[in-house]
């Protein structure tokens, strides 16, 4: 376990790394530089200059890398080129609201759609199934803006359940705080819902076939004991392994539904700074979800180890 | 004689496999609507009764009716006809966004696998980065680069899903590489370009066909998430995502802006997910002769 974590840890870090001299070198390609955005439209040739010595940017580009990296191992995350101030505290107050919709999300997603799952494939063929499978691939198939869309158009619009957007923390009142996440909740997890769903149908029902059901139920245990034990369990695995990848792209997900419900979380600091060209906070957002991310993965590789124990990365 | 009938009985075969394919119901709807919207995204003007930039200013958020089957918005543009004209840019996208990631990830998974040693452990490298991180990052990293237009839109999605291309296309000529026919074409002096295109490209076509499959509705989906983002087509230039964009400030009193264009969408990638399973099916040789195989 421990060479184990060892080797997934560097390998994380190279990714990382890699993955933010990507992000850089195509950052640096932008016509025009960061001095000439932060300056706007009145500027002298000296000022200029002056303020290309005072960003860096008169410098070759590995060392504006090396800089730029140094300051992100000390928190220091660059300055909008927009507002002029610095971003990681921006961050800071932001992220906790994307984390907070992800993992209602989750929560949402793993309570509706492993049971689902489970009644789907043990009554297979039949009602529920055709319904529960019906469901899961229209979540699939409705793209995640369109759906929260909707759900604003009847649930806050129209009968006026919850608010249209903004959000409200859980300080104020859980009541006022949950009626204020349902709707991006719903939105984001319902693709993760059906994925849930779909792939905790297929690992039961590859169990259901396996000998040692057949001998759980020649035992004479009833059939709900024997797909909610015997079968469940060892379908776990697959299930857990897809929870995880979906994880990070539920942080991805968030981009759209922070937009459709004006929640002021990370993802719509990302979409200002794409649509402003303000690169460094395009640069410190996705390197902070990335790493998230990352994260993630990482996690649920180890847990994967640990459930598993026939799993061994050599 | 026995070898025409040989080919009559090989083109019955072929002909039952494409009639085979569309026997499923769900399938056959499918394709309807895929052949509707490829129909309206080339020929636009001969179904849709207004031009897409028609402004007809006393007819304002007029409600779904006889004249305007799908209303129209708040400069009196009629919403069906901007929808139809929306498929073309979603085919466009969608279409070029596969073409161009396929070229890629064929040159690089290619050079990679066929070079091997450095270089293929550098570009795998790369390509294991550009996988570990969301594709919508990635593609708006080079949107913030190249600008909310639609060439760039194009060349985004094409570079964002090349990796997963590339990872397939490499995979396979190291599979084909090291086979016996490669070896002897090498013994009588072929040249590494023939082996390429004799040898390699033919065995990796399935594969990548399948993957683009995959790649098409995802690449619909993401251009119409970024249009709606504001970061793809700009208006006035129609598309789905930008439809439903314009259309939430009037959600409450012209919704049908914020239903149809959405409808479209989901409906396109149901359909071509629905396809694209079939295919793999059925280039799937495995599957392939249990469907379609001729009785005796």
């Amino acid at each position: 376990m421990g060479k184990f974590l060892w080797q997934r840890s560097i390998q994380t870090v190279i990714t990382v790394l890699l993955m933010s001299l990507i992000i850089f070198i195509t950052l640096q390609a932008i016509p025009g530089d960061a001095a000439i955005i932060a300056m706007g439209d009145y500027y002298g040739h000296a000022e200029l200059q002056v303020i290309r010595a005072e960003m860096g940017l008169d410098r070759p580009a590995v060392v504006q890398y090396g800089m730029w990296l140094s300051g992100v191992l000390r928190g220091d995350l660059g300055t909008s080129l927009r507002y002029g101030s610095p971003i990681a505290p921006e961050i800071a107050q932001r992220l906790p609201i994307t984390f907070q919709l992800t993992i209602l999300s989750l929560f949402l997603s793993v309570i509706i759609g492993i049971p689902a799952g489970l009644i789907s494939a043990a009554k297979r063929g039949k009602g529920v199934d055709k319904l529960v499978r019906f469901i899961s691939l229209l979540g699939i198939s409705i793209p995640n803006f369109w759906l929260g869309l909707i759900l604003v158009l009847v649930f806050a619009l129209t009968l006026r359940w919850i608010p249209a957007g903004g959000y409200v923390s859980p300080g104020e009142g859980l009541g006022v705080y949950f009626k204020a996440m349902a709707g991006p909740t719903i939105t984001l997890g319902t693709a993760m819902m059906a994925t849930t769903m779909r792939i905790t149908r297929a690992a039961t029902l590859e169990a259901l076939s396996q000998d040692y059901i057949r001998t759980a139920k020649a035992k004479g245990l009833r059939e709900a004991k024997v797909v909610a034990k015997h079968a469940f369990k060892n379908a776990l695995i697959p299930v857990l392994t897809v929870i995880g990848i979906q994880i990070g792209f539920l942080m991805a997900g968030s981009i759209v539904v922070e937009t459709v419900f004006t929640l002021p979380g990370i993802s719509r600091f990302l979409i200002g700074g794409v649509s402003s060209r303000d690169y460094p906070v395009v640069m410190a957002t996705v390197m902070v979800i990335s790493l998230v991310f990352l994260i993630i993965n990482f996690i649920v590789d180890v847990i994967y180890v640990y459930i598993d124990p026939r799993v061994r990365y050599d | 004689m026995t070898d025409f009938k040989d080919r009559v009985d090989k083109m019955q075969v072929k002909i039952r496999r494409i009639f085979s394919f569309f026997k499923d119901p769900v399938l056959l709807i499918s394709g309807i609507i895929i052949g509707l919207v490829l129909f309206a995204a080339v020929f636009p003007g001969v179904i849709s009764p207004y031009g897409p930039s028609e402004m007809r200013l006393t007819h304002r958020l007029n409600a779904p009716g006889s004249e305007h089957f799908m209303g129209t918005d708040e400069f009196g543009r009629d919403t069906f006809t901007r929808v139809i004209y929306g498929a073309q840019v979603s085919v466009y996208v969608g279409i070029v966004a596969v073409v161009l990631a396929g070229i890629l990830g064929i040159l690089i998974g290619t050079l990679s696998g066929f070079a091997g040693g450095l270089i293929d452990s550098i570009l795998m490298r790369i390509i294991d980065a550009m996988l570990a991180f969301p594709p919508i990052l990635f593609a708006l990293v080079l949107i913030t680069l190249l600008g909310p237009a639609l060439s760039s839109l194009m060349l985004t999605m094409g570079i964002v899903y090349s990796p997963r291309m590339a990872r397939l296309a490499r995979g396979c000529i190291l599979m084909v590489k090291n086979e016996l026919y490669v070896e002897s074409a090498r013994a009588i002096g072929a040249s590494n370009l023939r082996i390429i295109f004799r040898y390699f490209i033919p065995n990796i076509i399935n594969p990548i066909i399948v993957q683009a499959s995959l790649i098409l509705p995802v690449a619909i989906l993401a251009e119409a998430t970024l249009s709606f983002l504001g970061l793809g087509i700009q208006p006035p230039t129609p598309s789905w995502g930008n439809m439903l964009s314009a259309g939430r400030g009037y959600m409450e009193i012209a919704p049908w802006l914020t239903i149809f264009p959405g409808i479209a969408i989901a409906l396109v990638v149901l359909a071509v997910n629905f396809l694209g399973d079939a295919l793999q099916d059925w280039l799937n040789p495995r599957l392939r002769f249990k469907r379609a195989a001729p009785k005796k």
